[in-house]
C-alpha cells in the first residue's frame, strides 16, 4: 500500500496539536474521569427496588384508570333516563286540556263589560247585573283552572 | 353516584306535587273567601269576608296568569265589599293598589277600573270617574279586538 498520499512534512503547528491530543491526561483531566467513572461504577444504586417498582406499577394503573374515565362517554344508560322522561314529558304536554300559561277564555264576559261600559258613558239603562254574573263565572272558570292543575 | 339521577327525578316529582298543592290550596281558600263574601247578610260578616280575602291577596301567589287574574279579582271584590259598606275612600284604595301592581290589559283591570269608576262617583269626583270608565272601556276593546282576531 502507498503512502504518496500522505504529507511528508508535518508543520510545527500540527505536530503540537498532535502532541496535545496523545500526551497523558493532566492532573485535573484525570479527577474529572476518575469521577465520571465513579459514578458509572455505581449505576445499580439507581434502579428501582422490587417495592418501588410495585409502587409505580400501581400509580400507573391508577393513571391509566383515570385517563380512561375521563374518556367514558358522557350519555350513560343512567343519564339517558331522564332525558328520556323530560322528552316524553315535552312530548304529553300539548295534548294537555289547559296549557299552564294561557287562562280561560273571557268573551262573556268581555262582552257584559262592554255593555255595562257603552250604558254608563251613553246614560242608557245598565246591564250591571249580567257583567255581575258574567265575571262570577270567570272567577269560577279560574278558580277551577287553578285547582285542576 | 349512579343514583343522582333518580333522586333528581324525585326531587322534581316531589317538587310538582307540592306545587300542585299548593295551587290548590290557594285555589279553595279563595273560593272560601268569595263564597263568605256571597253569602255576608250583615256589616260584619262583610268585613270578616274582607280580612280573609286580604289575607289571601297578601299572600305570594302561585305562578301563572290565573293566579295573576284571581288575584286582581280578589283586589276588585275587596273593593266591592268596601263600596257596600258605604265606604269608598277604602275601595279607592285598593282599586288603586291592585292597579299599580301591573299594567297588562286584562279583563280584570277593567274590572278594576270599573269599579275605581264606582268609588270616585261615591266621593263625588265625576270627571275622574268618566276618566276610569274611559280607560275601562279602552283597555275592553283592546281585549275585543283581540278575541275577535284570535276567536
Amino acid at each position: 500500500m502507498s503512502d504518496d498520499g500522505l504529507p511528508r512534512h508535518v508543520s510545527e503547528e500540527d505536530r503540537s496539536r498532535l502532541d496535545e491530543a496523545t500526551a497523558p491526561p493532566d492532573a485535573r483531566e484525570h479527577a474529572e474521569l476518575t469521577a465520571i467513572a465513579r459514578l458509572v461504577a455505581v449505576k445499580d444504586d439507581f434502579e428501582l427496588s422490587g417495592e418501588a417498582r410495585a409502587r409505580g406499577l400501581l400509580r400507573l394503573e391508577r393513571d391509566l384508570d383515570q385517563h380512561a374515565r375521563k374518556k367514558r362517554p358522557v350519555v350513560t344508560l343512567w343519564w339517558s333516563l331522564p332525558v328520556a322522561a323530560a322528552v316524553l314529558f315535552a312530548w304529553l304536554l300539548p295534548m294537555s286540556p289547559a296549557p299552564e300559561d294561557s287562562p280561560p277564555a273571557t268573551p262573556a264576559l268581555l262582552e257584559a263589560q262592554n255593555a255595562h261600559l257603552t250604558a254608563r258613558l251613553t246614560g242608557v239603562p245598565d246591564a250591571r247585573e249580567e257583567y255581575d254574573l258574567a265575571q262570577e263565572a270567570y272567577r269560577q272558570q279560574l278558580l277551577l283552572t287553578l285547582e285542576k292543575r | 353516584m349512579r343514583r343522582c339521577p333518580l333522586v333528581l327525578l324525585l326531587v322534581l316529582a316531589l317538587g310538582a306535587c307540592s306545587r300542585a298543592q299548593n295551587d290548590r290550596t290557594y285555589a279553595r281558600d279563595l273560593a272560601a273567601a268569595h263564597a263568605s263574601a256571597d253569602r255576608a247578610a250583615s256589616d260584619e260578616d262583610a268585613r270578616a269576608a274582607i280580612r280573609e280575602l286580604q289575607r289571601i291577596f297578601d299572600l305570594p301567589p302561585p305562578p301563572g296568569k290565573e293566579a295573576a287574574l284571581l288575584r286582581q279579582d280578589a283586589a276588585d271584590r275587596i273593593a266591592r265589599s268596601y263600596l257596600r259598606l258605604r265606604e269608598p275612600a277604602a275601595a279607592l284604595t285598593w282599586t288603586q293598589r291592585a292597579l299599580a301592581e301591573s299594567e297588562d290589559a286584562t279583563v280584570l283591570r277593567a274590572a278594576l277600573l270599573i269599579t275605581e269608576a264606582d268609588a270616585l262617583e261615591a266621593l263625588g269626583r265625576r270627571d275622574e270617574t268618566r276618566a276610569a270608565l274611559m280607560s275601562a272601556l279602552e283597555t275592553n276593546q283592546t281585549l275585543l279586538h283581540v278575541e275577535l282576531e284570535n276567536p
